[in-house]
């Protein structure tokens, strides 16, 4: 489309590049209307919030235009080192005292003006660290020794420490991706398969020793037994997406926000926005989300390298799947979890991280075109 | 080496390319279920929970007296409430409220019951109090702004007014009767609540504008507090039960002032019990003793049974009839009829009765307005209760002669004395003026209402000039008097049921005095009852003086001239005052010197009520033939006093109307 008029311009994939700006100006827009209420409260600036988010996008954009001119096999260099620091940090959040608590979870580390996520540093270190692996054996990879086992044993780590934090939802999140990664990579399925198989009893006792866990396995299969208890959050969601209709409620007149939604800025951002923009729009949301991935998975089908392919599968793939269990989640589809919606969603490390993937895959897709 | 090269790796991600299409299109699905199928019930059921409808209580109208001056009005208080199933931490709200409005944490804990939606914490506080309350923004408390009512009179007129309860619900008086007046519609104001149940915006009223209505009721604010000091005072001083004071225009059926006791403020009616907020001057009948001669003397005169000199044999204070004995208090031999009222002969008044007929008796009280209700406008007002003649034995018609066997209310004693008072006509009451709507415009007012004549106004005119005798220093009621008016009335001093032993106490009285006040251009009724004085009982000694002190501050108050516009009305008023009620007494002291001298008038174009004037001022007798102005007369004018001791008088009767402005107006 675009890329005639702009082939001698600085390169950048616009197909990528426009539909993911556009929804990081969206999501500005709604994280304001979603929060300026509950900052007004809490903070007592309804401004707050999309200040923050602003400052957030401004430096997310800073780290994109970055990657997008860092070669990627300059990160080659620099797999083991990121993923020894993301394993420090992710053993760091649980130390009293360095973890900041949210709730009952230690999932960020304080730095004062903001609180910085690992798990968001994690990802990449370990989408780094398996594309670079998988491009390197190669179809070796069918090995159970070779192709399986190493990877296993780095992701199994990181999953843990995940699970202690505890964040289940994200740990199973990134199992899954790790799994769809592997798959390309050239893993045997039936190894797939019988991994499955083993995880899901330890996931299983994961959920029930948690009666926390088990409330939201219930709520999500029957949130009407108890709409002001435990159905609460995701009943208030659904009356946000059948509020907004098929045009919506109108900018900053959706209710739900108003505490009825747990995280209207955050986890729940996309039901803020159903409300008020409505079904039409909505869709739209939704089709600039599927151009950012499909544009992401068609750049790692057209990766100069094995590496590079990989990355920008992993990339895409990650937002895919964070888009598409945030969407289920707040559908009422899937359990509730503590997800954001990448790009949309008010949430520093995510933003930052998400952005400087995509300026990764502008690279990928820029160094493929020379070649 | 292109990766696309490696056909298997290009598959395996068209693999899961595919798996995030099918993942999107359940999204797409998913979010066109949500927002376009059930987008309707969901919405709607949204909206249900987000809406908060508070009901709007309209700012009730005013209630004015007749000069405008506020009797009830509403003010916008604030009040405090909890969702209590709403707070995540009780005890941080308690203490929270707990320091604002000065109360224990731990009473506040107890109304947070968390298993209830919603608890006052405190009703109608200063504005200060909800400033605070809200500024600390306390998860699931909420503070309202609600009109409250507020009656800067306090006891003043209470029972009449009534008042209304926390939630503004109409309970007494005009409030309840004219209620649908007053509220206005009850509007529901819709609201955004967030899930704390905190307001967030105001969609607007849901309300028809109707508006309400302000009151304007026929009370003079000044009057009544006169006539509320003046009962209060006797009550207390007599240490009695309970009375009741009514002043009212016999013109026009207005009631000027209606004060009861005991009193309650009506800004704390719940600290009262319902026996001192009853209007008892309507809800509460009671045997009106002796006051009742004055309307069997008005029926008498009207029926032509007896004329004012008619003799009665009052047997020396005993009488035996049915079986029982009638007792005077003071002995009589023969009395005129005039004396018998005035003297308030048990005896004579059983004997007048008599010549009348009970039937006849029965008929005029009727006539008069008693034994039904005077109004609509107040509410639980008594009947009274008339015997009926086929049911009344030979002792029940005897004491109803003289007032005992036969129950009145107090506004019933105030329409038929404004009946005497008036020339004769029975007025219906009027307690509310006019109505104003919001801009103050008469929507509606009430105006004078003639039910029915009773008496003509010859008659009427008799029995005032017998009625003055009963203030006169040898009348029931000296104490009654007014100086510089002309003054009428009939003591009562009824005996009361014991509600015990189910006969007449001889402890429990219910002391009376109703009369007017009479000046050229404006008359004036007041009704007194003190409900079982201690001590002395007399209706006379009890009643009169609050009867004099409210009649004399009232009509100096509404400006009614003291004196009369006809000269020789002006000298003759008091000496007539004092001698025409009981001319025997004249005769014998007063009027000696001019016996000696003088000689019988020309009576010849007087009007009747000036020739009797003139005629008791003489210490004469009269006999009264036809009506209208004096045409004749025997003896001739000039005959020596000495030889003549009663005067027959013939008047012709011109127009009655002419008759009647005179009377009237003279």
């Amino acid at each position: 489309m675009s890329e005639g008029r702009f082939r001698e311009v600085p390169h950048y994939d616009y197909t990528i590049l426009v539909p993911a700006v556009a929804l990081l100006v969206i999501g500005l827009v709604v994280v304001y209307s979603a929060s300026a209420h509950l900052a007004l409260y809490r903070i007592g600036d309804s401004y707050f919030y999309l200040k923050r988010q602003a400052v957030f996008a401004l430096i997310g954009i800073g780290f994109m235009v970055a990657a997008k001119n860092i070669k990627v096999s300059f990160y080659e260099k620099m797999v083991y080192p990121l993923l020894i620091l993301s394993l420090m940090f992710l053993i760091m959040v649980l130390i009293p005292g360095l973890g900041h608590k949210a709730g009952h979870a230690s999932r960020w580390i304080s730095l004062g003006f903001f609180s910085f996520q690992p798990s968001e540093l994690a990802k990449f270190a370990l989408v780094l660290y398996l594309a670079q692996s998988m491009a390197e054996k190669k179809s070796e990879m069918a090995y159970f020794s070779r192709g399986l086992i190493p990877h296993l044993a780095v992701a199994g780590i990181f999953l843990m420490l995940v699970v202690v934090q505890p964040d289940l939802g994200t740990a199973v999140i990134l199992g899954t991706w790790v799994m769809m990664l592997l798959f390309v990579g050239g893993v045997r399925i039936r190894y797939l398969v019988l991994l499955f198989i083993a995880s899901a009893p330890v996931l299983l006792w994961l959920v029930l020793r948690a009666s926390y866990r088990m409330k939201r396995i219930f709520a999500f299969l029957n949130p009407w037994d108890d709409p002001r208890g435990i159905g609460f959050q995701i009943i208030h969601s659904f009356l946000a997406f059948g509020s907004g209709g098929v045009t919506g409620a109108g900018l900053g007149d959706g209710k739900q926000k108003l505490f009825y939604l747990p995280e209207p800025h955050t986890d729940f951002i996309l039901s803020v926005a159903a409300e008020e923009l409505g079904f039409l729009r909505l869709i739209c949301i939704m089709g600039l989300f599927i151009l950012v991935v499909y544009r992401g998975i068609s750049v790692s089908l057209k990766a100069r390298d094995l590496y590079s392919c990989y990355l920008a599968l992993g990339i895409s793939s990650m937002m895919g799947i964070q888009v598409l269990i945030n969407m289920a989640v707040v559908m009422g589809l899937l359990p509730t979890k503590g997800l954001t919606l990448p790009l949309m969603s008010y949430g520093g490390s995510s933003l930052v991280m998400t952005l400087f993937g995509i300026g990764v895959l502008l690279s990928i897709s820029s160094q493929a075109k020379k070649g | 080496m292109k990766v696309w090269d490696k056909g298997w790796v290009r598959f395996r991600i068209h693999v899961v390319s595919a798996l995030f299409a099918v993942g999107m299109a359940v999204m797409l699905f998913r979010a066109f279920q949500l927002m376009v199928i059930e987008g309707g019930r969901l919405g709607a059921m949204a909206r249900e929970d987000y809406t908060g409808r508070v009901k709007l209580p309209p700012m009730r109208g005013a209630i004015y007296d007749r000069n405008g001056r506020e009797l009830a009005l509403s003010v916008q208080v604030w009040s405090i409430y909890a969702h209590p199933d709403k707070i995540s931490d009780r005890k941080q709200a308690a203490k929270k409220l707990a320091s604002i409005i000065n109360e224990k944490p731990a009473e506040i804990m107890t109304i947070l019951d968390p298993k209830t939606k919603f608890a006052w914490i405190r009703r109608r506080v200063p504005s200060s109090v909800a400033e605070a309350v809200r500024s600390a923004g306390i998860e699931g408390v909420v503070v309202v702004p609600e009109p409250g009512r507020y009656y800067p009179a306090k006891e003043l007129a209470a029972h009449v007014i009534g008042f209304v309860g926390r939630e503004n619900q109409p309970l007494e008086g005009i409030e309840k009767r004219y209620d649908e007046m007053l509220r206005g519609d009850q509007g529901t104001l819709l609201q955004i609540r967030d899930a704390h149940s905190r307001t967030i915006s105001v969609l607007g009223p849901d309300r028809l504008e109707q508006g309400t209505h302000d009151v304007v009721l026929t009370i003079d604010n000044d009057l009544q507090y006169k006539a509320h000091q003046a009962l209060k005072e006797a009550v207390t001083k007599r240490n009695a039960a309970g009375g009741h004071c009514i002043v009212a225009n016999p013109d026009t059926g207005e009631i000027l002032a209606m004060a009861v006791m005991p009193e309650f403020n009506p800004n704390s009616f719940d600290a009262y019990s319902s026996e001192a907020r009853r209007n008892r001057a309507v809800t509460d009948s009671f045997e009106p003793g002796s006051v009742f001669k004055a309307f069997l003397l008005a029926a008498a005169l009207e029926e032509g049974a007896v004329s004012p000199e008619t003799a009665f044999d009052c047997e020396n204070g005993s009488y035996s009839i049915g079986g029982s004995t009638i007792r005077d208090v003071h002995k009589h031999g023969i009395l005129t009829a005039a004396e018998v009222v005035a003297k308030s002969s048990n005896i004579g008044a059983i004997k007048m009765g008599m010549r009348l007929g009970y039937e006849k008796l029965a008929r005029y009280l009727k006539r008069f307005g008693f034994g039904r209700k005077t109004s609509s406008d107040f509410l639980g007002e008594r009947e009274g209760f008339i015997r009926d003649p086929s049911r009344a034995k030979l002792i029940d018609q005897a004491t109803v002669f003289f007032g005992q066997g036969i129950t009145v209310t107090s506004l019933q004693l105030a329409m038929a004395f404004s009946a005497l008072a008036n020339g004769g006509k029975l007025m219906k009451p009027i307690i509310v003026k006019k109505i104003l709507n919001e801009h103050g415009e008469t929507i509606k007012e009430n105006h004078p209402s003639v039910v029915r004549r009773v008496i003509t106004s010859r008659t009427s005119d008799l029995v005032t000039m017998i009625l003055e005798g009963v203030v006169s220093k040898e009348g029931t009621a000296p104490l009654a008097a007014i100086e510089g008016y002309r003054v009428a009335g009939k003591t009562g001093t009824a005996q009361k049921v014991d509600p015990l032993t189910k006969r007449y106490s001889d402890r429990k009285f219910v002391a009376v005095f109703g009369g007017y006040i009479i000046t050229e251009k404006a008359r004036l009724v007041v009704v007194v009852v003190i409900d079982e004085p201690r001590g002395v009982s007399y209706g006379g000694v009890v009643a009169g003086p609050v009867f004099r002190e409210v009649g004399r501050w009232s009509a100096n108050n509404l400006g009614m001239d003291p004196t009369p516009a006809a000269p020789e009305a002006a000298k003759d008023i008091p000496s007539a005052k004092e001698e025409a009620v009981d001319p025997k007494r004249a005769l014998v002291l007063e009027v000696a010197d001019e016996i000696r001298s003088g000689t019988v008038p020309d009576f010849t174009g007087l009007s009747m009520r000036e020739a009797l004037k003139t005629a008791y001022s003489l210490g004469l007798k009269t006999v009264l033939k036809g009506s209208g102005f004096a045409a004749a007369q025997e003896p001739e004018p000039g005959t020596d006093l000495r030889d003549a001791e009663v005067v027959t008088l013939t008047f012709n009767p011109p127009l009655e109307a002419v008759v009647n402005r005179s009377a009237v107006k003279r």
